[in-house]
Parts: C-alpha cells; sequence; structure tokens
C-alpha cells in the first residue's frame, strides 16, 4: 500500500523537512476518496467495531452479567421460547416488554442466552444508533466534521456507556429510541415535514415500551408540538398536530394496558401488582430508606450527582456551558432550540420520579449506604456529548483546550477504571452473588431428574446462573406445574429454592404450611436462598417429566 | 515616574513582607533552633518542616536522609526507606533554601532567612503577574494593581510566609507562560526546558501545570503545509533547545532519587508516608483520609494519584465551597472572568489567553481529581496559587475599561478590602484551617474556616515576627493588621490614581 508514497527528509541548520505524497491512484489515496465519500459508513463501521472490542473485553472479564437485572431480562426473554410453559405470556408486567421481544430472534441459542450476547446485541446497536444519532444531530445544529466527530468521542469514551452496551440492560435502547425521537422532533419543529412528526411519534412510541421515561417524553414532546404550532395562532392545526402525534406516540401506552388486562386482568397491574416497582417501593419506603420522597432537593440533589458521577464532572460541566451557549445562539432557529430542550426530558423525569416516590436511587454516601440504580444518571452522556461537540465548534480558539482537557481527564477515568455503573453492579444492591447457590444447582441437579421448584420474583438470577434449561424450573409462570407443586411439593419438585421464613418470596408463602415439607432435607443455606432435597425414599413417585403437556 | 513607582510599590511591598514574616521573640529569636510545631508559628504546617528539614539536613548533616530528630519534626511528611528517613516531597524548595540558610546561619536566624527565600518569590511574582496582565492588554498601572491582587488579596500571601513550594512553582509557571508567549529563538527554548525542569524539582505536578504552554511552544516549531495528499511538514531545529533546558535539571532530579530511593526513576512520594512519629502528632498532622468517594479499585490499570470521581467534590471545594473556594477567600479574582471575556475578544490576543486559562483550567482539573483538594489543614486553596496569579492577570483589562464606572469600582473595592483583610489575617495568625470533615471531629472546636484566624487575631495572636518582637506590648493585633491594611490600600490607590491621571493608555 506504501510503496508508492514519496517521503522526503531533508535536514539544513535550521529545520527538518519531512514531505510525503502519494498518488491518488494507489491503494492509500484510493482509501482516502473512500473514507470520503462514505464517511457516514465508516463513522458506523468504526462506531461497531468499538462496540464489537468492548463486548469481548467485559465478557472476558466476566462483568457482562454482573447486573442481577441483566440476567433476569435474560431470562425474560429466554421464557418465551423456552421452558415448562412458552409464549408470549412469559413476558410478563414487571419490565415493558421492548427489550424482551427483540431478544426473541436470538434467545433461543443457548451461548446468546447465556453469555448475555442476545441482550447485549440490542445494547450495541443502540450503542452504534446513538453515536451515530450524535453525529446527525450535530450536522443539523451547523456543527463542522471536527465538533461532530468530537461529540460522538465524548460519548463513546464514556466508560459506564461501553460497560452498559456492554449488558443486556435497557439503558442504551432507551437512549438510542428517545434520541431518535427528540432528533426527528428536532427536524419536525425546523422543516415542518409531517414525515418528521411520524418518524418521532414512532421512535418515541417504541421508547415507551421500553422505560417509563418514554411515557414522560410523549408528553413533554406533546406539549412542545402544542406550543409550537399554537404560535402560529392557528387552534385546529394545533389540535390535529397533538391529537396525530399523541395518538401514534401513546399506542404503547395503549397496547401495553391492553396486555395487563388480557394477561393479568388489570390494565393497571404493571403499576400496583405484587412485582411492581410501586410495591418494591413501598417496601424500601417501609424501611425508611425512600429519601427523596416528597424531598424536592434531595432528589434533585441525588438524580446530578448520579448524572455526574456517570458523565465526569468535566463532561457535565462543559456540556453545561454548551447548552447555556446553544440555548443564547441566535443563529440557530428559535424552534430548534425549543425542541432540542426535549433532550432533557430524562432530567426532568428522573428527578419527578423520586421526589413522587416512583423511583429509587441510592448514592453512596448520599443517599443510602451503598450503590442502587446509579445508572440511571447515563441517559445524559449523550446529551452532553451533543453540547460539548457544538461547545468545540462554538468557541474554535479554545477546541484544542477542551479537548486536551477532556482527554487528561478520561485518560484518568481509564487508568482508575472509575465506572459507577460497574460498581452499582458489583457491589451495589443491583448484584447479586448467587453462584453458590447456582453451582449447588449446576453440580447436583444437572444430570439428575426432575424439577426445581423456585420463584422467578425472587430468583431470576439463580435460574440463570444454573446453567440448568429453563425447562427444569417450575415458576409462578409455569401455570398448572406452579399449582399442581405448591399445592403437592413431593410429587412435583425435587428440589425448593427458597427464601425461608421470607413471605416476599411466593414459593415459601405458598408451601411454607404444606406438609409435604417434612419430606425435604435443607441440604444448603445461603445469603439469597436455601436449598431443598427430597428426601431419597419419596424420590420414586415423583413426576420428572412435562406430563402437562403445554401450558395456556 | 514609572521606575520611581514601580520602586515604590516594591518597598513598601517589602515593607509589607517584612511586617507580616513569622517568627516569635526568643535569645535572640525563636524557631531558629527550637523545633516547634505549635500552631502559628513558622513550623505549623509539615509541609514546610519536612521540606525545612530537607534543608538543615543538607547543610548540618551534608545529606539527603534525615535524622531521627528532623524526622519526628517532619513527620508525618516524611518516608522510611532502607532503615532512613527522607523528606516525602520532592527536592526543589529545600535546594533554593540552602544559600539563603547558610547566610542566615551568620547571624544566628537560619530559619529566617531560608523561610525568607520564598518570601521574597512573592514580591518577585507581583511583578511577573503585572508583567503577564500588561501582555494581556492592560495599561501599566493597571497590570500592577493586578499584581499587587494577587501578592496581597489571596493566599499567596500567607504561603510566602511558610516553607511550601506554592510561590515557586507560580513563579516558575509564570515564568514559563512569558516565555511561550515570546518570540521562539534557542535560548528561549532552553530556558524553558529550564524553568519545566525546575518544576519538576518543585513539586511534580508543575510538570502538567506547564503542559499548556509547552505545547503551544511546540505547536509553533511546526509547519505543516498541503493537505493529506501532498503535506509538508517542517521542524525547527530549534525544539532541540527545550531538551537541552529540560535534561540537566531532570539529571538532578534522577541523581537525587538515585541517592534518596536507590533508583533514578523512583521518588518518594510514591513510596508512600511512613507512620513514624504519628502518636506525637498534632491534630492538624494527622494524615486525612482521601475523600469520601469510593471507587471500583479492583483492578485499576496502573496506579494513579487523581481521581475523576472525586471530581466533584473538588470542584465544590475548591470552587465553591466556605473552606477552601477562591468565592469565600479571595472573591476579587472572580473578576478576573470578565477579564478573560475582554481579552477573548482580541482575535490577536486569544493564542494567548488559551495557554493561560489552559494553565488555570488544567490546575482546577488536577486539584479537583486530587484525594484532598482541601491540601489537608491549610488557608484557602493552597493548590489554586498559580491559578490566582493567572486570575489576577486577567483583572488588568477590566480595571482599564471599568476605571470610571461608579458601580464597578464600587464592587472591586469592597471585594478588594475584603479579600485583602481576609488575606492579611492568614498571613497574620495561622495558615492550618482545618478541612470540615476533620473539624467536626475535633475534641477542641476549630471553626473549618477563616472565621478561626480573627478567633487567634481577637485573643491577640499573630505570627508576625515583627509585631511580636517590637509591638505587641503597645497596641493590639488587630490594629496591627489595621495598619497593613491602610500601607497596601496606599499602593492601590497609588496604581489608581496614576492609571486616572495616564488615562489607560496601555504603553
Amino acid at each position: 500500500m506504501f510503496q508508492r508514497i514519496k517521503c522526503m527528509i531533508n535536514l539544513d541548520f535550521t529545520n527538518l523537512i519531512i514531505q510525503f505524497s502519494f498518488n491518488k491512484k494507489d491503494n492509500l489515496g484510493k482509501l482516502h476518496i473512500f473514507t470520503e465519500k462514505y464517511f457516514n459508513q465508516v463513522v458506523i463501521l468504526v462506531l461497531s467495531i468499538i462496540s464489537i472490542l468492548t463486548f469481548i473485553w467485559f465478557y472476558n472479564n466476566n462483568l457482562g452479567l454482573a447486573y442481577n437485572d441483566a440476567r433476569s431480562h435474560l431470562d425474560i426473554g429466554r421464557r418465551v421460547v423456552e421452558g415448562l410453559k412458552p409464549g408470549l405470556a412469559q413476558i410478563g408486567s414487571v419490565w415493558l416488554p421492548l427489550q424482551h421481544f427483540l431478544m426473541i430472534p436470538t434467545i433461543w441459542n443457548d451461548f446468546m442466552w447465556h453469555s448475555g450476547l442476545s441482550g447485549a446485541l440490542i445494547s450495541m446497536i443502540s450503542f452504534v444508533g446513538t453515536g451515530y444519532l450524535i453525529y446527525l444531530y450535530l450536522q443539523k445544529m451547523g456543527v463542522g466534521i471536527f465538533g461532530r466527530l468530537f461529540g460522538i468521542f465524548v460519548f463513546i469514551a464514556n466508560i459506564n456507556i461501553l460497560y452498559l452496551q456492554s449488558t443486556a440492560m435497557t439503558e442504551l435502547l432507551l437512549i438510542v429510541l428517545m434520541m431518535a425521537g427528540v432528533y426527528e422532533l428536532m427536524l419536525w419543529h425546523n422543516t415542518e415535514e409531517i414525515f418528521h412528526l411520524i418518524k418521532a411519534a414512532f421512535w418515541i412510541f417504541l421508547s415507551s415500551l421500553v422505560r417509563y421515561d418514554g411515557w414522560f417524553l410523549i408528553i413533554f414532546a406533546s406539549v412542545l408540538i402544542v406550543f409550537h404550532t399554537s404560535k402560529k395562532r392557528i387552534h385546529k392545526m394545533s389540535e390535529g398536530n397533538f391529537i396525530f402525534f399523541s395518538t401514534l406516540a401513546g399506542l404503547g401506552i395503549g397496547l401495553w394496558l391492553l396486555w395487563n388486562l388480557l394477561i393479568f386482568k388489570d390494565p393497571l397491574y404493571f403499576a400496583f401488582g405484587p412485582f411492581s416497582a410501586h410495591t418494591q417501593q413501598a417496601q424500601i419506603e417501609q424501611a425508611g430508606e425512600l429519601a427523596t420522597k416528597g424531598n424536592l432537593i434531595l432528589s434533585v440533589r441525588t438524580y446530578l450527582y448520579a448524572l455526574i458521577y456517570n458523565s465526569g464532572a468535566l463532561i457535565v460541566l462543559l456540556g453545561t456551558i454548551g447548552m447555556v451557549a446553544f440555548w443564547f445562539d441566535k443563529r440557530i432557529k428559535e424552534s430548534v432550540r425549543i425542541a432540542s430542550s426535549a433532550l432533557l426530558a430524562p432530567l426532568i423525569f428522573n428527578i419527578l420520579a423520586l421526589f413522587m416516590g416512583h423511583s429509587v436511587l441510592f448514592i453512596e454516601g448520599i443517599t443510602g449506604k451503598t450503590w442502587f440504580n446509579a445508572r440511571y444518571g447515563v441517559m445524559l452522556v449523550p446529551v452532553f456529548a451533543i453540547f460539548i461537540g457544538y461547545l468545540i465548534q462554538r468557541v474554535k480558539p479554545f477546541r484544542y483546550l477542551i479537548i486536551g482537557l477532556i482527554l487528561f481527564v478520561t485518560f484518568f477515568s481509564y487508568g482508575n477504571v472509575d465506572a459507577v455503573t460497574i460498581d452499582d453492579a458489583k457491589v451495589g444492591s443491583s448484584q447479586k452473588n448467587v453462584t453458590e447457590v447456582s453451582g449447588w444447582l449446576n453440580k447436583n441437579a444437572k444430570s439428575e431428574k426432575g424439577f426445581v421448584l423456585i420463584s422467578v420474583a425472587s430468583h431470576d438470577a439463580i435460574i440463570f446462573s444454573s446453567g440448568l434449561p429453563m425447562k427444569k424450573y417450575i415458576h409462578e409462570g409455569t401455570g398448572k406445574y406452579w399449582d399442581e407443586a405448591t399445592t403437592n411439593p413431593a410429587h412435583w419438585a425435587r428440589w425448593i429454592i427458597m427464601r425461608t421464613y421470607d413471605d416476599n418470596d411466593l414459593t415459601y408463602s405458598n408451601i411454607k404450611n404444606n406438609p409435604d415439607l417434612s419430606k425435604y432435607d435443607l441440604v444448603e443455606k445461603f445469603p439469597f436462598s436455601d436449598i431443598y432435597q427430597l428426601k431419597p425414599e419419596f424420590v420414586e413417585g415423583l413426576v420428572t417429566e412435562p406430563i402437562l403437556g403445554k401450558q395456556k | 515616574m514609572r521606575r520611581f513607582f514601580l520602586l515604590f510599590i516594591f518597598i513598601i511591598s517589602l515593607l509589607v513582607v517584612f511586617l507580616v514574616i513569622k517568627g516569635q521573640k526568643g535569645t535572640p529569636l525563636y524557631f531558629q533552633t527550637e523545633k516547634d510545631i505549635s500552631n502559628g508559628g513558622p513550623f505549623e504546617l509539615s509541609n514546610g518542616t519536612s521540606r525545612y528539614a530537607l534543608t538543615e539536613a543538607i547543610v548540618e548533616d551534608k545529606t539527603f536522609f534525615l535524622n531521627d530528630t528532623l524526622a519526628k519534626f517532619a513527620s508525618p511528611d516524611i518516608v522510611e526507606y532502607r532503615g532512613k528517613f527522607l523528606s516525602i516531597f520532592t527536592p526543589g524548595v529545600s535546594f533554593v533554601g540552602v544559600p539563603f540558610y547558610l547566610l542566615g546561619e551568620h547571624f544566628g536566624m537560619p530559619q529566617v532567612f531560608a523561610y525568607f527565600s520564598i518570601t521574597i518569590f512573592l514580591i518577585l511574582n507581583l511583578f511577573l503577574v503585572a508583567r503577564l496582565a500588561y501582555k494581556l492588554g492592560a495599561s501599566f498601572y493597571a497590570s500592577i494593581t493586578c499584581g499587587l491582587v494577587f501578592a496581597f488579596a489571596t493566599n499567596a500571601l500567607t504561603y510566602s510566609l511558610n516553607y511550601t513550594q506554592h510561590t515557586l512553582s507560580t513563579t516558575v509557571i509564570i515564568l514559563g507562560l512569558l516565555n511561550a508567549t515570546g518570540k521562539r529563538t534557542f535560548l528561549n527554548n532552553v530556558l524553558f526546558g529550564f524553568l519545566a525542569g525546575v518544576g519538576a524539582l518543585l513539586d511534580v505536578p508543575n510538570l502538567i501545570l506547564v503542559l499548556p504552554a509547552g505545547i503551544y511552544i511546540l505547536s509553533k516549531h511546526f509547519d505543516f503545509k498541503g493537505f493529506v495528499d501532498n503535506l509538508r511538514i517542517s521542524v525547527s531545529m530549534r525544539i532541540i533547545g527545550l531538551l537541552i533546558g529540560f535534561i540537566p535539571l531532570i539529571a538532578v532530579f534522577g541523581w537525587y532519587n538515585q541517592k534518596t530511593t536507590g533508583s533514578y526513576f523512583e521518588i518518594a512520594q510514591i513510596i508512600g508516608r511512613s507512620g513514624y512519629f504519628k502518636d506525637s502528632l498534632p491534630a492538624r498532622n494527622m494524615l486525612t483520609p482521601a475523600s469520601s468517594e469510593s471507587k471500583s479499585k479492583d483492578n485499576p490499570v496502573f496506579n494513579l494519584p487523581f481521581n475523576t470521581r472525586a471530581q466533584l467534590t473538588g470542584f465544590y471545594i475548591l470552587l465553591l465551597s466556605n473552606e477552601r473556594s477562591w468565592l469565600f477567600y479571595s472573591p476579587i479574582l472572580l473578576v478576573g472572568i470578565c477579564g478573560f471575556w475582554l481579552v477573548y475578544k482580541k482575535i490577536e490576543k486569544q493564542a494567548m489567553l488559551t495557554v493561560i486559562i489552559g494553565t488555570l483550567a488544567l490546575n482546577i482539573v488536577v486539584y479537583s481529581m486530587f484525594g484532598d483538594p482541601w491540601g489537608g489543614w491549610a488557608f484557602g486553596p493552597r493548590y489554586l496559587i498559580p491559578g490566582a496569579a493567572l486570575m489576577a492577570s486577567a483583572l488588568g483589562v477590566t480595571i482599564d475599561r471599568f476605571r470610571k464606572h461608579l458601580i464597578f469600582l464600587s464592587v472591586f473595592i469592597v471585594l478588594l478590602v475584603y479579600s485583602t483583610v481576609i488575606s492579611l489575617v492568614g498571613a497574620l495568625t495561622s495558615s492550618a484551617i482545618p478541612p470540615k470533615i476533620e473539624a467536626v471531629y475535633l475534641t477542641l472546636s476549630i471553626p473549618h474556616t477563616y472565621v478561626y484566624n480573627f478567633q487567634l487575631l481577637s485573643k491577640n495572636f499573630t505570627s508576625s515576627l515583627t509585631y511580636n518582637l517590637f509591638f505587641a506590648d503597645r497596641f493590639s493585633a488587630g490594629f496591627y493588621l489595621a495598619i497593613l491594611v491602610v500601607l497596601i490600600a496606599v499602593m492601590f490607590m497609588a496604581a489608581y490614581f496614576a492609571l486616572l491621571v495616564n488615562d489607560g493608555k496601555a504603553d
């Protein structure tokens, strides 16, 4: 490739002159032309390579599945395709369904399930998509190629983003969908072409099926649309746009309510059911640990800490300066600036959710003694990336200074592996070290016949980590199997995994007074659960095959 | 006229400095042989005593190792290595103090003279800040005002009375900046390399703080012509001057390391403090825990001194808190932000401004990531003293612009008086104020702000040698403070009236 590069080195007393040139027809020249022509594709390719390498790195370091929730997401997807009662109903109501739906094409494969790749793949694609959206957003803001690329760099250099894109968590999917929605909303504000409004509604509709942040974005975007059209003083137009947008974007909410009605006979089951966040928060509140509820200042403080720990203090500082500069930039259309305020929807949503007690977030030393859900603060990383990209375009004389400072700090964040999401996953309340229980099951139950009675609501991580097939487990989502096994445990379950004396554990609460329990030996006691094994003399009468067939 | 004015400023500044240098009555003077680390004395800060102990060891024992007495005196800032004690700090300050110590011995005042080696650099810094302000486009008299603000309205005054690195580091950094903005001759490159080397000897982070100037200088030696398909890079050979200036000083540093730790590249700070004599230490010299921010330390790639997780607390402590920030200790400096804005509008000054703001930003960013942004028991943001010089240098253009603006002048005077009084009360009493997280656990309650200094002053306690020698029986320490304020005010007023008379002309 380099044989035709001309390189001349000339040294006189005062100057060393290096000169090289290449022919546009040779390979290097062709590469240069190709890069110019397919720049966008090159950006996507580079993002994809980074995404894959990062996944491999975290996978090799056993961090990809550190979050308890990541394992649960993967299990939910797996139960749709495998288990004693497979089917879409396994999607459940604990979490919004899009991530699990998207896993279905790949989760049947054992490697994709146990490596976490089935879920991580969605995060990885979202990562690439978000990086590209940052590029496009900055392009529409009139930022040059340098600023656009640096905006992407700020995003991809964030260890928390790199970590979450390597897991089966929902953050990256939510980020890309919200970003896409806001991007199209901004384009609609700029051009008023209805197609952009449709696309905005579509992406926001999808985001509303990932997390409740998307629901708030629907409201926020609707207000912006009404505000934008009402300035034209055409009432009908304003009303029409609002109804058009909110109907499309709100479709996901309607479908979710319908799903809950059809499966759980209560449209609000997801909100107030026994496994809902509301119930979880109520328990935390009872324990006196929901300190942000009703305390706006603490809610703001807690979320800002999460935000800064996830994004980095310098990034937040520079991003905020960029945001302020953008807001007062008269060269950018006012409607575009107003539309871009939707980028801040996650900030407002999370603070409100904390204040109203709908969300729980522990920041070590601020609220709580450990980390919990600290990853919520990652939502604004792409927003800061956009505004820093804009800032280095705006203050060109300081461009290299800003870049230098960010590189300097990034170097130390990598050197010290400063990633709050990894701490959150490894040492916070979000982690659950179930290796002892799952290891026991893998060793003692894998090659033996018989079912394991367990509650997925309490022990999904054990199911995942055991390496046993899903059809080995009888859980509350297996219909008749569950009913039979909790009525006659000794007839159906060779092993029972439960937290003894904890009524929150559905298995325990169902069988605690069952006389069959005396037919089991307590073989191991671990911090998260106890293991009961059917005494050898009762094994003979045990059902070890799925005789009830496919369940509805 | 200007020479006379400079002489006037020099003399009054020297007088002010003489009036605040630390000391106590004795025979002839206390602290010259007594290793008394009590509060308010010249040895109250262990980061000063450790450096002073090294100076004394070099002169008295002809060694870089500290004997048991000196090690106990320098504790906890000592390192025990192969059965010998070392100062944990780089040796630059101690080296500078050696000739002054020797001279002082002739007069029976080695401590006063050694410490004066630092103090005298405050006066030099005053004029260097003025020079920098002048280069930023301020008029002559406004530039002098900048220097005065730095010297007497920030904690630079307090730290020029201690045997610490801050004053000398500031000198090196400003000289580096002035050099960077000058013509790129071979000699200038040698000088810059020399300054960077001196900076490293004084304190390792100085190497980071001279980076913006260094990168700027490097960029001046490269000339790019053409584009990717036909690129011509020309490198000026004068660039070698940087290495020629830098290498001898780094060789000295390596030699010192080899003599102490046995390795050219291992500095004492990497080995870490030893716990010797810790039971006999006062509370202010206890090792403070790093910031409360925890982070995953399972697999750090390197063992790095700067923690990005601590940055939020660091920014807060250095920029906003009443414990250490400029906002509470030297709010006059914040007027400099306006100055930076005014300079930014001048296209021909933008390159220089970028280097200055780069150095300032790096100063803040580096120490915001430091585990202990408070600087232990300290007075004001001691790590930001070089940054204070840069902020002060930006005041000049603001003063020129608004010199007749009544509201600006009113605000400026209020902030100036406030900052000067805080600076003086620190210089006159103690540099050891506990961080809030430590103050709350003290059995004997000590405020975590400069309120502590006022409490000391109200008890007629002062660390001023001159006051303790000559005026303690005549008037109160509070009155002494007032005299100093008046002296400093005279300089500011003279500069302002000269500015008005010359109508803010830059030349």
